[in-house]
């Protein structure tokens, strides 16, 4: 049976056993039956004050939600961003979220205005949830995705739809969801206890007070109708798939005509108690493939930090043009779960490119890892080796001066690799990028490298 | 597992026993709404008189919900309530009749010393009570004296009104006794502009307060009748008296009533039978402002039967 008509034939059944109450207890003024309860909210819609009422608590509810997440948002940022701050309102948070919501009305009634009272009463309901959520949120940001957005230079709006805010979201509409409900119910308690001139809690109240049990039934079932529609709003919102949103450039820019070299000199590279890398010296000439190749734990992947300057060096000098852009492949694939594999690969472009030509470019990149057919799936239908060769379609799509490549072909079959490789090195006789990357497979690096750089254990 | 069952019934004793408010039967239940009408019942609640070997117990209610619960559920015999809230009850199809009414008006506005009046724009009137009898009587006031006023309802309950009044935030509004008393003591400044309870020299005021009673006590008016007028006059003639009961039984704080205070809320009982007439005026004029207030409508003969 449907969904939708299980829940039909509850509210049924919940209107026949209150329509044989209401003539078991025969008082039609105190218990209302069916048919009158829905003749009260007819007439409701009917008055002047009903649109006004409505206006001004949904409003007030608008207002108190928007309120508390501008501010929640900043919060969130900061005790993020500062644990000696987060520390130091956790127990006021804790607090906030404790105090039992009749205690704020009767604290607001003495101060305050009442038309002011519900605002604030949803901002205390919603504020530490909504806070407590999206901190939980920022820091649960995985850095590999801040990490990529910025090697690639994804722009502001397209880093914020979709690098953080999809990683925000659970954490966000979790909390927006608990905060409606429990400040949703706030507003119309506060509304009813500083009787404001309108509000559907104003209005249950006069109701209550002229013991008009069908009006007080016909308003709590308004609320309850704009309680599910905010629900659903929100379930709405949450569901919305946000465009990338490309640049308007539709040529070709060339990026790869000027390729510096890169001089490392006498770099030494220390986590806090593994030197990982002592006193290593190398320039990396511009159009060269290079293959890196070194036991586990002998500082391959830090060495390509290093050179596209997530890591700064402990000791030594990298000197290189800053304004050289690096495209990177990183030790897992990065790929953001909410995009196609098509998205993936536009993203970075879309800072770059216009949409079509984001796509053509993507299109070709996909061509040579052999994934052209998998372009509309979404990177958890793909299997990891299959998520990697997308991770390296974008680093190639993407118009670098240097490619920088972390086990480019982990997971991948052998003769899959070949095929790659051999494109790879054809692509590159044209385009002459320089082209960084590790192994442990002597033959990927045989047939990919043009110079080996063999890296030590430091002990 | 028995252990457990022992736990739940436990557990369900507990909170029925939460609500094990028994009814005695040999009494006659009183609930009156706290304010001037417990002023009316000093001495009855003192002397616990009796109607056919059954006492009259009389309970304290705290706000007017409480009295509509009480009467819904039909644990009360006799009431002392707003008159507005009797007819909307009575409208509800509540069978609960009049048998009379102890208090004639309790409402005063109030100003501070010296304040002058803005020149432009209106003066603000702080009300309490929207929609009911404070609110319809002030307008009706107002009306009859052609006085143009701002009426601000912020300030929702008398209590507010005497905070706002003492802290200086409010400048003049209605307030009702034994409130008024209070704060006139407290504050000199305070001084009572004009009386709301007289709507014509021949009537003993607005029927504000309504006794009502239950088909339990049908053909009982009469001693009810004497009954309460001998507590209203012991009111009124011994205010000092009616206050050291009240306040001797902590209804009032000390100090918070005075003789003055008892005779602003005059306290006169009148049977339904002698005062129809300013019983059916009051809840006319209720309904020309506020229909809701009295259930939409002035209730039929039955509210108040001529054969008690």
């Amino acid at each position: 049976m449907k969904k939708g008509l299980i829940s039909f034939i509850s509210i049924c059944l919940l209107l026949l056993f209150w329509q044989l109450t209401a003539s078991y207890m025969n008082q039609p003024e105190l218990i209302p039956s069916v048919p009158d309860l829905i003749k009260a909210l007819f007439q409701l819609f009917a008055t002047d004050t009903f649109y006004k009422s409505i206006f001004a608590t949904v409003l007030r509810g608008i207002s108190g939600i928007l309120l508390s997440l501008a501010a929640a948002i900043l919060a969130a940022f900061l005790f993020a961003r500062y644990e000696l701050f987060y520390e130091l309102f956790r127990p006021l948070l804790t607090i906030m979220r404790s105090v039992p919501v009749i205690s704020f009305i009767l604290l607001a009634l003495i101060f305050l205005d009442p038309e002011g009272i519900p605002l604030m009463i949803a901002f205390l309901t919603m504020f530490p949830l909504l806070a407590e959520n999206l901190t939980k949120g920022i820091i649960n940001l995985k850095p590999g995705l801040s990490l990529m957005a910025s090697q690639f230079r994804i722009s502001r709006k397209n880093k914020l739809i979709h690098i953080y805010y999809p990683q925000l979201k659970p954490f966000l509409f979790s909390g927006l969801v608990s905060a409606i409900g429990f400040g949703w119910r706030a507003i119309i308690m506060g509304e009813v206890l500083s009787q404001c001139a309108f509000g559907i809690g104003g209005e249950m109240k006069r109701a209550q007070l002229f013991i008009s049990v069908p009006e007080l039934i016909a308003w709590t079932i308004i609320a309850i109708l704009i309680s599910f529609l905010f629900d659903r709003g929100i379930n709405r919102l949450s569901h919305i798939k946000w465009n990338i949103r490309f640049s308007n450039i539709t040529s070709e820019k060339n990026y790869t005509s000027v390729i510096y070299p890169i001089k490392m000199t006498d770099v030494t590279f220390q986590y806090t108690d593994i030197k990982v890398l002592s006193h290593f010296s190398y320039t990396f000439e511009p159009g060269i493939i290079y293959g890196i190749k070194a036991p586990s734990g002998s500082g391959k992947t830090t060495l390509l930090n290093l050179l596209d300057g997530s890591l700064k060096p402990t000791k030594g000098e990298i000197s290189s043009n800053k304004e050289q852009i690096f495209s990177v492949v990183f030790q897992e694939p990065e790929l953001l779960s909410h995009l196609t594999v098509m998205q993936n690969i536009c993203l970075p472009l879309a800072s770059v490119y216009n949409h079509s030509y984001s796509e053509q470019k993507a299109r070709k990149a996909l061509e040579i890892v052999e994934m052209e057919a998998f372009h509309d799936r979404y990177p958890n239908e793909l299997s990891y080796g299959q998520q990697q060769r997308v991770a390296l379609a974008r680093a190639l799509a993407y118009p670098s001066a240097i490619i920088l490549l972390d086990e480019p072909f982990k997971g991948l079959d052998k003769a899959l690799t070949i095929r790659i490789i051999d494109r790879m090195i054809a692509r590159q006789t044209d385009q002459k990028q320089t082209i960084i990357f590790t192994s442990h497979d002597q033959e990927e690096i045989d047939r990919l490298a043009s110079v080996i750089i063999r890296l030590q254990t430091v002990n | 597992m028995k252990k457990m069952i022992k736990y739940f019934y436990l557990f369900l004793l507990i909170l029925c026993s939460c609500n094990s408010g028994k009814k005695e039967n040999n009494v006659f239940h009183v609930a009156v709404l706290r304010g001037p009408s417990v002023i009316a019942f000093a001495k009855m609640i003192e002397d616990s008189p009796e109607i056919d070997s059954k006492r009259l117990s009389v309970d304290i209610v705290d706000s007017p919900e409480q009295m509509q619960a009480l009467l819904i559920k039909g644990e009360a015999d006799l009431a002392a309530l707003p008159m507005i809230n009797a007819a909307n009850l009575y409208n509800k199809g509540l069978k609960y009749s009049l048998l009379g009414c102890p208090v004639w008006g309790n409402l005063y506005i109030v100003e501070k010393k010296g304040y002058n009046a803005p020149s432009q724009g209106t003066n603000t009137l702080h009300i309490f009570g929207a929609g009911t009898t404070p609110d319809i009587l002030t307008r009706y006031y107002l009306e009859q004296k052609g006085l143009t006023y701002s009426l601000n309802y912020s300030f929702s309950t008398p209590q507010e009104i005497s905070q706002g009044l003492l802290s200086g935030q409010i400048r003049t509004a209605v307030m009702a006794e034994p409130f008024l008393s209070l704060i006139l003591r407290k504050d000199s400044t305070l001084y009572i502009k004009s009386s709301l309870n007289n709507p014509d020299s021949t009537s003993p005021g607005f029927a504000q307060t309504a006794i009502v009673y239950a088909p339990s006590l049908q053909g009982k008016s009469t001693i009810l009748d004497s009954l309460l007028d001998e507590s209203c006059q012991f009111a009124v003639n011994q205010p000092e008296q009616a206050i050291k009961i009240l306040e001797n039984r902590n209804i009032f704080v000390p100090g918070s009533l005075t003789p003055e205070s008892i005779e602003r809320c005059q306290i006169k009982y009148l049977s339904t039978k002698e005062a129809k007439r300013s019983i059916l005026d009051f809840l006319r004029l209720i309904g020309k402002y506020e229909p809701k207030a009295i259930g939409g409508k002035v209730p039929n003969d039955g509210f108040m039967p001529e054969k008690q």
